[in-house]
C-alpha cells in the first residue's frame, strides 16, 4: 500500500496551547484509518489540519510538513479551495444546506462551474448512487434536505461531499448523533467507499475502529502513542496506554 | 381548633398570584382600549370624507389634483401615496444592501471591532431625532443635490437618502442577529467543499438569512412610510406627481404636518387629512402583516 498523506513532525497551537505535538504518519491509500482517543486527545484537530479547515479558528498556528501525494499543503501558497475539494469532509452533525436534496449535490460541482443541467443531473444521481441514498430519495430530489431523517442527512453529506470528485474523505464523528441503524449504514458505505477513495476517520467509538478500519491511531495528549494495523492494535497492542484505553480502563 | 387555624392561616403565594394577575390583567386591558380607541378614532374621522363630505373613495385613491380647501374641492390623494411608497422603497433599496454588508462585516469579517465598535455606533444613529436628520438633509444633501443635478435638489432623491440612513439600523441590526444566529456548520460544511468566503456568502449565507433579512426591510420601509418631519424638510411638500427624482413633491405625513393646523375641525379639508392618516393607518396593519408572514417562513 502507498502512502498517499505523509504527516512529519506536526504541531499544532491554539494560542498557548499546544494541541498537537511533533506528529508523524503515513496515511495509506483506498483505506480506512481510523483515529480513535479520549476527548480533547487531538484527534479531530489532526482531522482538520488534512483540509486546513484549523485556517477558519483565530489563533491557530501549525509547524511541520503535511504532504498529500507529494505536495505540501502548509504553504502559504496552497490554494486551499482546491485542496478542499480534493480532501472532502464529513462532519459530527449532519449540515445539509437548507436547499433540496437536489441542490445540496449540486452544490459543490456549481461552485466550479458546472451548470449544465444533464451534466448535474449525471453528477446528482452517480453521487447519490455512491452514498447510497439514491434509492429513498430519487423521487423527491426537490424537496428540502431538512425533511429527511438524521440518518439520510448524514448519507447526503457524503453524498455532497463525493459530488466533486475528492481523492480523501475525512469524517469526524460521522456517526455519533445517528442511530444504530443508520450508524450500521454509514459503516457499510465506508467498506464501499474504500474501494474508491482514501478515508481517515475520527471516532469515539472503538469497536466502529474495530469493525470499519484497516489501520488504527491511537492518540493521547496530542501525541501518536500506537499505530498498527486495527487487528493488531486491538488483539495485541504495544503500548501499554493503548491496552488501558481499549480495554476500557480510561476515556 | 388546631384544625380551624390551619385553614384560616393565610395563603401568600395565592395572594401573589393574584395580584399578578389583576396587575397584568390591568395593563392588558389599558393597551387594548388605547389601541381600539386609536384606531377607531383615525377610522372615524377619516371616513367622514366619504360619509360626510360625499367624496368617492376611488376619488381619493386615485385623484391626482389635491385642493380640500378650494372652489371646487379636490380630494386626489394619489401624489402623496405615490410620494411616500417611492420616498421608502427607494430608501430601502439603498439600507438594504448596506444593511446586509454591514451586518456579514461585524459578523463575518472583522467580528472584534465590528461588534465592539460599529455596531454601536450604527445602533446610534438610531437615536438622533429626526429633526436633526431633516436638518442635515436640508444642509448637506439637497444642495449637493442641486449642484449636480438639474432642479433644486429637494424632492424623492433626497427625502430617500434621509429616509435611508435612518432606517439603516433597525435593518443591520435584525440582520446581524440573524447572521450571529445561523448554525456554524452551514458554513463550514460550504468551506468544506472549496466555496470561497464570497462564495459562501453569496450562496448559502444570503438565500438561508433572507426571510430575516427581509423582515428588517420591511421594517425599515414601515418606518420610513410614517416618518413626517425629516422628509418634509427635504421633500418641497408640492402636490403633485414629480416628473424627476429631483423635483418638489409630497408625502401622505409631510401632506398632514404641512396643513393640519390650518385647517378647521370637521371642515372637509381636515376631514381628507384624516383619510390621509386612515391611508397610513392601514398601510401599516399591511406592513405588520407582511413581517408576521416572513417570519413564519423563515423557520423553516
Amino acid at each position: 500500500m502507498t502512502a498517499l498523506i505523509e504527516i512529519e513532525n506536526l504541531d499544532l497551537y491554539y494560542g498557548d496551547f499546544q494541541a498537537l505535538k511533533s506528529i508523524s504518519m503515513d496515511v495509506p491509500e483506498k483505506a480506512v484509518t481510523a483515529f480513535i482517543g479520549p476527548s480533547g486527545c487531538g484527534k479531530s484537530t489532526l482531522l482538520r489540519s488534512l483540509n486546513r479547515m484549523n485556517d477558519l479558528i483565530a489563533g491557530t498556528r501549525i509547524e511541520g510538513s503535511i504532504k498529500i501525494a507529494g505536495e505540501e499543503i502548509n504553504t502559504s501558497g496552497m490554494d486551499v479551495e482546491h485542496l478542499r475539494k480534493r480532501v472532502g469532509m464529513v462532519f459530527q452533525q449532519p449540515n445539509p444546506f437548507p436547499k433540496s436534496i437536489y441542490e445540496n449535490v449540486a452544490y459543490g460541482p456549481r461552485l466550479y462551474g458546472i451548470n449544465q443541467r444533464k451534466k448535474l443531473d449525471e453528477l446528482v444521481e452517480k453521487s447519490l448512487r455512491s452514498a447510497a441514498l439514491w434509492d429513498e430519495v430519487k423521487d423527491h430530489l426537490k424537496r428540502s434536505a431538512l425533511g429527511i431523517s438524521g440518518g439520510q442527512q448524514q448519507r447526503l453529506c457524503i453524498a455532497r461531499a463525493l459530488a466533486v470528485n475528492p481523492d480523501v474523505l475525512l469524517m469526524d464523528e460521522s456517526t455519533s448523533a445517528l442511530d444504530p441503524i443508520s450508524t450500521l449504514k454509514i459503516e457499510e458505505l465506508v467498506q464501499e467507499l474504500k474501494n474508491e477513495y482514501t478515508i481517515v476517520m475520527v471516532t469515539h467509538n472503538m469497536h466502529q475502529a474495530a469493525r470499519v478500519s484497516n489501520q488504527t491511531v491511537f492518540f493521547l495528549n496530542g501525541e501518536v502513542v500506537e499505530y498498527a494495523d486495527t487487528e493488531t492494535l486491538f488483539s495485541t497492542p504495544s503500548d501499554r496506554r493503548t491496552e488501558d484505553y481499549i480495554s476500557g480502563r480510561f476515556g | 381548633m388546631a384544625q380551624s387555624t390551619k385553614v384560616q392561616q393565610p395563603k401568600p403565594h395565592i395572594a401573589e398570584e393574584w395580584v399578578g394577575r389583576v396587575y397584568t390583567g390591568i395593563c392588558i386591558f389599558i393597551l387594548i382600549v388605547a389601541i381600539f380607541s386609536m384606531v377607531y378614532f383615525v377610522a372615524s374621522r377619516g371616513l367622514r370624507t366619504f360619509i360626510g363630505d360625499g367624496v368617492n373613495p376611488l376619488e381619493l385613491l386615485t385623484g391626482l389634483k389635491w385642493n380640500p380647501g378650494g372652489e371646487p374641492a379636490l380630494f386626489g390623494a394619489l401624489p402623496f401615496i405615490f410620494g411616500s411608497f417611492s420616498t421608502s422603497i427607494l430608501a430601502a433599496l439603498i439600507a438594504g444592501p448596506l444593511g446586509f454588508c454591514a451586518a456579514v462585516f461585524m459578523v463575518e469579517i472583522m467580528p472584534g471591532f465590528g461588534r465592539k465598535f460599529l455596531q454601536p455606533v450604527i445602533e446610534l444613529l438610531a437615536g438622533i431625532p429626526s429633526v436633526v436628520y431633516g436638518f442635515v438633509g436640508l444642509s448637506v444633501i439637497v444642495p449637493l443635490f442641486r449642484d449636480i443635478f438639474p432642479g433644486q435638489g429637494i424632492g424623492i432623491a433626497a427625502g430617500a437618502l434621509v429616509l435611508s440612513v435612518m432606517i439603516l439600523p433597525t435593518i443591520t441590526t435584525i440582520a446581524t442577529d440573524a447572521l450571529a444566529a445561523l448554525p456554524s456548520g452551514l458554513k463550514e460544511g460550504s468551506y468544506a467543499l472549496g466555496a470561497t468566503r464570497w462564495q459562501t456568502i453569496y450562496r448559502i449565507v444570503l438565500p438561508t438569512m433572507l426571510p430575516a433579512l427581509l423582515t428588517g426591510i420591511v421594517l425599515g420601509i414601515a418606518r420610513a412610510f410614517g416618518e413626517a418631519l425629516a422628509v418634509q424638510m427635504v421633500i418641497g411638500n408640492a402636490p403633485h406627481i414629480p416628473r424627476s427624482l429631483f423635483e418638489s413633491t409630497s408625502t401622505l405625513t409631510s401632506a398632514i404636518t404641512q396643513s393640519m393646523g390650518n385647517t378647521v375641525m370637521g371642515s372637509a379639508h381636515n376631514n381628507a387629512l384624516w383619510s390621509l392618516a386612515l391611508i397610513l393607518m392601514l398601510m401599516t396593519f399591511v406592513f405588520v402583516f407582511i413581517v408576521r408572514w416572513l417570519e413564519g417562513r423563515s423557520k423553516i
